[in-house]
């Protein structure tokens, strides 16, 4: 599938918006909580620090100034250290986790007051369930001094941390939350893409199909919304361009048909004229006259034909005709033109019965057109080969001259209808001989190919056996 | 037997100028035409007067010329039945054939061919007819005069040389029938065979065609026959 399809491009953009939502709440709720948290830790500093200060250190020994901030330490749970007024740090309790009772026995405890000071006087750190448990727990980053009176000031630290396992399992929720609503946008991005997209590429395959010449495709009308609109809007359109094309058509054979009887006198007088002919003078002139009606004729029977083809009338006929006797034929037909033009004609036409899916006659008009070309393009002493081969499941017909080729850049054109090459101007013709072989060949589910240089021109003929 | 001036041509052709021009055309060649400009007149006329051959479009004011032929059969009329129609798919000749006609023409034809396609069709169903002189010859719409050894189109002689004639002659004894080089060079060049090959009859064959064919480009009168040798158009 195309990176650049509709249901990818919905499908990322889905998942993209849900990202960024998802991004905006998760970053909004993480910041807001983290924010929250860090006021109890700092609320429970601030408590703790409180207490310390309503229980002033005893100023004896520093054993007992030590013994004193350890308990403190405990107590509050948090790293104690005491500044004297120039900022000096006194004593340090260090890391409430590292200390423990014997510490605080096995030393000269002596602190007043130690024994009321309790925790519960203290936010309750494990209450909410949001602090760490005491020893091993997560320790908060934030710090609190706090003076003392005296001028010395206290500065609590690594006191328990809040709401960290919380904000731990709200980033993982967060995330797990994110990547599942990303998926499900992208999902139902895809899913509404190809529920849009199937009718638009059902439409596009019909006008596709309508461009390459198949006027009665017609897109697939799914429901009253937007796109079903659009593919009867279509619709509306193919049948109007459809009515449009078979009618000019119908008029160009038609057309063709009705020349057909104004022709025919014309043809037969003329003829008549010929005989009676009192002069050379007179019979020249009519003989000139005689050489456009055959021209004219030629050209409302071309027309009719490839107006006939294009419309896809079928032919009456059965649609079916052995290439090799029909190449025969033909071969027989172009022998005595080829013959008195001077030009040799090889036959390779021995390959057994090719049964193809084209009627004798549309064959033996195929095959003529491109013989007629071969012969009247190749100059006295050349050669016009016809062989008929089977290759794979193929019936293959080629005609292959030693003719004046094809220039290069008309090569595009040449089935092109009223097209002829610049360096065939001289010859006569009415540029629809190779647009009839191609619509009849196509027709039929078979291709037209050539090769051409300046010396000469191979037209290749594969029809699908039938 | 019938002479030519005893065989009439019944022609079936609403279009004034078609038939105008078919009467003259046809009439010019010796027979005696009748023409008709419905299919029921024409019907009509087969009916009663029996004419030797019809002519006649597909395409009528009271009807469809398949319709005719077939009642014309029906009313046991064997005579052969040429159609002329414009469609140029064979579609009309596949039906037109199973209608029970002889042959078809495709509008806009050439007149000498509806005439070539007349003269083929009697000599199928009557045999060659009497001729006064039994020297002439037909091939395609030349007259072979052999006593006077004239070739002629429209009255007008046409100029052969002697081989030219005799290739000619030879062929238009034996219409459709295909010779090789070899053989036309043993009954055309007789006993000075030994110092001819085959492209000394290509050659003649190209001048004689020169001559006698309407379009020497396209021949229909003296036909190659790929890898064989040449025939008569029949």
């Amino acid at each position: 599938m195309r990176t650049r399809s509709l249901r990818w491009r919905l499908a990322l953009t889905y998942a993209g918006m849900a990202l960024l939502t998802a991004v905006i709440l998760g970053g909004i709720l993480i910041a807001v909580l983290a924010n929250h948290y860090t006021r109890a830790e700092d609320d429970y500093l601030t408590a703790s620090a409180q207490l310390i200060v309503a229980d002033p250190p005893p100023l004896t020994t520093m054993e007992a100034l030590t013994s004193w901030a350890q308990a403190a330490a405990i107590t509050t749970q948090t790293r104690v250290q005491v500044y004297d007024q120039g900022g000096t740090l006194v004593v340090d309790s260090g890391s409430p986790d590292a200390l423990t009772a014997e510490d605080l026995l096995g030393g000269s405890f002596g602190g007043p007051g130690h024994g009321h000071r309790d925790r519960d006087d203290l936010p309750d750190p494990m209450g909410d369930g949001l602090f760490g448990t005491g020893s091993g727990g997560t320790r908060s980053g934030r710090t609190l001094t706090m003076d003392m009176n005296n001028g010395a000031y206290v500065k609590l630290s690594e006191g328990p941390a809040s709401g960290r396992d919380a904000l731990m399992s709200a980033v993982v929720g967060w995330i797990v939350a994110a990547a599942l609503a990303v998926g499900l946008a992208a999902l139902a991005g895809w899913l509404i893409a190809r529920r849009i997209a199937r009718p638009v590429v059902a439409l596009t395959e019909a006008s596709d199909r309508m461009a390459a010449g198949d006027l009665g495709a017609r897109a697939p009308v799914a429901g009253g919304d937007e796109v079903g609109r659009l593919g009867e809007s279509f619709n509306g359109m193919a049948a109007r361009v459809e009515t449009t094309v078979t009618s000019l058509r119908r008029f160009v054979a038609d057309a063709a048909h009705e020349i057909g009887t104004p022709l025919t006198a014309l043809q037969a007088d003329l003829e008549l004229a010929e005989r009676k002919a009192q002069s050379d003078d007179e019979r020249r002139l009519v003989d000139r006259a005689l050489v456009q009606t055959a021209r004219l004729a030629g050209l409302s029977n071309n027309l009719l034909q490839l107006s006939r083809l294009e419309a896809g009338e079928p032919a009456a006929e059965a649609q079916s005709s052995d290439l090799t006797a029909v190449a025969r034929e033909l071969a027989d037909g172009v022998a005595s033109r080829a013959e008195q033009a001077g030009v040799e004609l090889e036959l390779d036409v021995d390959a057994g019965p090719l049964p193809v899916p084209l009627g004798q006659a549309r064959l033996q008009t195929v095959l003529a057109n491109l013989l007629d070309n071969a012969v009247k393009f190749t100059p006295e002493g050349g050669t016009v080969r016809l062989a008929v081969t089977r290759e794979g499941g193929e019936a293959v017909a080629t005609v292959a001259d030693t003719g004046v080729g094809i220039p290069a850049d008309e090569q595009r054109a040449i089935f092109e209808r009223f097209h002829r090459a610049r360096n065939v101007s001289a010859y006569p013709g009415n540029g629809l001989g190779l647009a009839i072989v191609k619509a009849a060949v196509e027709q039929a589910g078979g291709r037209v190919s050539f090769a051409s240089s300046e010396a000469g021109t191979t037209f290749r003929v594969g029809l699908p056996t039938a | 037997m019938l002479t030519m001036a005893d065989q009439t041509i019944l022609v079936i052709e609403d279009d004034p100028a078609v038939g105008e021009a078919l009467v003259e055309g046809i009439g010019s060649e010796g027979y005696q035409v009748h023409w008709e400009t419905t299919g029921g007149g024409g019907v009509t006329f087969a009916r009663d007067h029996s004419p030797q051959l019809v002519v006649l479009d597909v395409r009528l004011p009271d009807g469809n010329g398949f319709d005719f032929c077939r009642q014309m059969r029906t009313l046991g009329l064997r005579q052969p039945i040429l159609m002329l129609t414009v469609q140029s798919d064979q579609m009309d000749k596949v039906l037109g054939l199973e209608m029970g006609a002889d042959d078809y023409l495709t509008k806009p034809y050439h007149l000498r061919e509806l005439i070539a396609r007349i003269r083929s069709l009697l000599r199928r169903a009557y045999g060659e007819f009497a001729s006064t002189e039994a020297d002439i010859l037909y091939a395609g719409d030349l007259t072979i005069d052999r006593t006077r050894a004239t070739v002629s189109r429209d009255g007008r002689s046409l100029n052969l040389t002697p081989t030219e004639f005799r290739l000619l002659v030879f062929l238009a004894q034996h219409p459709g029938q295909v010779f090789s080089r070899g053989q036309l060079i043993e009954n055309v060049w007789g006993s000075d065979a030994g110092f001819y090959d085959d492209k000394t009859v290509s050659v003649h064959v190209r001048r004689l065609r020169e001559k006698i064919e309407h379009e020497p480009s396209d021949p229909t009168v003296v036909l190659t026959v790929p890898g064989i040798g040449y025939r008569l158009a029949t």
